[in-house]
């Protein structure tokens, strides 16, 4: 010991002081424990069984499954969300990874790898797909697409979202999303494509950046906040879309959990401004500069961003309102600047 | 017996997690044994000692932070980081609900409960003091926390003590020592730095871990 004995005798001595005062931790009771217990056990061997038991979901098996449904006929809504391998899937690379679902998820699972050349179709839910590109994927309800592969999609029905990332085109391959109507290329950005009019119309809103659609019926581009619909004929509507509110909420729905064990509170609000297209304001200087060193711990489970904002900021002594897309935080009284 | 060679609290955490989800049953126990109680006396502080509701959302928080222990980083210790979970878990309830919680001001009251000090009635600060080393005693590791109170509260002799651990006597001893210092660092830390109100405050966002490079952690 290095401690001056006098030392270790005053530390020891408080330390007694203290926990003979106290007494023995309260116990709590004994079958509210034992009921916490078994509920834990359970899912743990739930846990425990589930890697052997669904381990990767099999594109074989799904699509005779699928098959199957479909021949049932009365079981198709058990399949609101597959995915489908097609001939040449097998033993293909990966084009993309499942990273949440939301609603009935018969056959999508998350954690899964979809290989290239799969047919993923939702209908009851959304999902989200990470494509081995880093780009985001998002399906809405209703939507089937072909991953042909980590820069192409096609899409056949329903609506996709695709955020490249904030710093999108740094030496990865553009994604293309293919439809009847033409090919929308992403020049690093966010957008929307949807299917129309039993797919004889196709419209894009940008969210940022910028994308080009080109095709037999016709040639456009748009930037961030423009809205192009085409249609079969080759007719082009243009129109505004706001880069933040109603029209985007799906997205937020199908948006992979925020994980925010570790990150910072300035990180965590850069991931919710993407997601929800909001602008992020302080309202001092002092607070802008302080966001940064503010860690956070623990987990939002399933909350979606905008509501995730709830939970965190009052932990951090912050608060936050958004008026005309801007999300401004604010401090409540007793936050304290972090050293 | 065990030598005196102990690893790193945290690494011992890391690995029965670790264990416990490669589908070892005992680690499950010792983890469940080892770190409900003190979560339930976390939550049970925070719900105005609603037992029922305790239950409930550490139940609830203990089954949804299963399959997110696998990406616990140990960054923070593993009571800490399920207080977290709990501490969201009941701020979500208290949304679901539409209402604020029963406690007074939440920021000042903390994660144990603890009215700010200062109370006038000596009894009444006793029982803060005791409730602040009790949540300190949560928050160390298991065997560090049951060595101090079969030591200073039980009067064990170290003997028996090191029995209790498997330990040899030189092995408890030294594992005494740790845990007086992790037991006085915890609790000077809370206890630090304006009063109650703010190591209450600071503890109740996972404060309770130091960071050498001085950043803030905050829970949710």
């Amino acid at each position: 010991m290095s401690e001056p004995q006098s030392g270790i005798v005053d530390e020891e001595e408080a330390v007694s002081r203290l926990l003979e005062g106290a007494g023995a931790r309260p116990e709590p009771p004994a079958e509210d424990l034992a009921r916490i217990k078994e509920a834990f056990r359970v899912e743990w061997r739930e846990h425990v069984r589930r890697p052997q038991r669904s381990a990767r979901w099999n594109p074989r098996l799904l699509a005779l499954a699928a098959t199957v449904a479909a021949a049932v006929g009365a079981g198709w809504w058990l399949w609101s969300l597959a995915v489908t391998g097609t001939s040449g899937a097998g033993g293909a690379a990966p084009a993309a990874r499942v990273e949440s679902v939301a609603g009935e998820a018969n056959g999508l699972m998350p954690g899964g790898t979809v290989p290239a050349g799969a047919t993923v179709e939702t209908a009851a839910g959304v999902a989200a797909l990470r494509l081995a590109g880093g780009g985001s994927l998002r399906l809405d309800e209703g939507t089937r697409v072909v991953l042909v592969s980590p820069s192409e999609v096609r899409l056949d029905r329903g609506a996709v979202y695709l955020d490249s990332g904030a710093a999108p085109g740094a030496g990865s391959r553009a994604v293309e999303i293919r439809t009847r109507l033409g090919v929308v290329t992403e020049v690093g950005t966010q957008f929307e494509v949807r299917l129309l009019e039993e797919g004889e119309a196709v419209r894009v809103r940008v969210r940022e950046g910028e994308v080009r659609i080109e095709g037999g019926a016709a040639s456009a581009s748009a930037v961030a906040g423009a809205e192009l619909t085409v249609r079969a004929g080759g007719s082009v509507a243009r129109g505004s879309i706001p880069v933040h509110g109603p029209a985007w909420s799906w997205t937020l729905k199908a948006a992979p959990p925020l994980e925010i064990e570790g990150r910072t509170l300035d990180q965590l609000l850069a991931r919710v401004a993407r997601e929800t297209g909001w602008t992020v304001e302080y309202e001092n200087e002092a607070l802008a500069a302080s966001v940064g060193s503010i860690r956070l711990h623990g987990d939002v489970g399933h909350l979606a961003p905008d509501q995730a904002l709830d939970v965190v900021l009052p932990g951090a002594g912050l608060r936050h309102r958004v008026a005309d897309g801007r999300l401004i935080v604010g401090a409540d009284a007793g936050f304290r600047t972090p050293n | 017996m065990n030598d005196e060679t102990e690893p790193d609290p945290r690494l011992k955490e890391k690995a029965l997690v670790e264990r416990m989800l490669a589908g070892d049953e005992s680690a499950m126990e010792q983890l469940a044994d080892d770190y409900f109680p003190g979560l339930y006396r976390f939550a049970l502080a925070r719900l105005g000692g609603d037992s029922e509701l305790a239950r409930e959302i550490v139940q609830t928080t203990v089954c949804r932070a299963l399959p997110k222990l696998g990406s616990w980083r140990g960054e923070a210790a593993l009571l800490t980081w399920l207080c977290a979970c709990c501490q969201n878990e009941i701020r979500m309830w208290f949304r679901q609900k539409q209402r604020a919680p029963r406690t007074v001001e939440l920021e000042e009251e903390g994660m144990d409960g603890f009215p700010a000090v200062g109370q006038p009635d000596e009894d009444l600060a006793r029982k803060e003091e005791a409730r602040l080393v009790h949540a300190t005693l949560d928050l160390l590791p298991p065997h560090y926390a049951r060595a101090l109170e079969w030591k200073y509260v039980e009067r064990l002799p170290v003997k028996e003590i090191a029995e209790r651990l498997r330990l040899k006597i030189k092995a408890a001893e030294s594992i005494l020592t740790r845990a007086r210092l992790a037991f006085r660092e915890s609790y000077d830390r809370v206890s630090r730095g304006g009063g109650t109100v703010v190591a209450m405050s600071a503890m109740s966002r996972g404060l309770s871990e130091g960071r050498p490079d001085g950043r803030r952690k905050v829970t949710p």
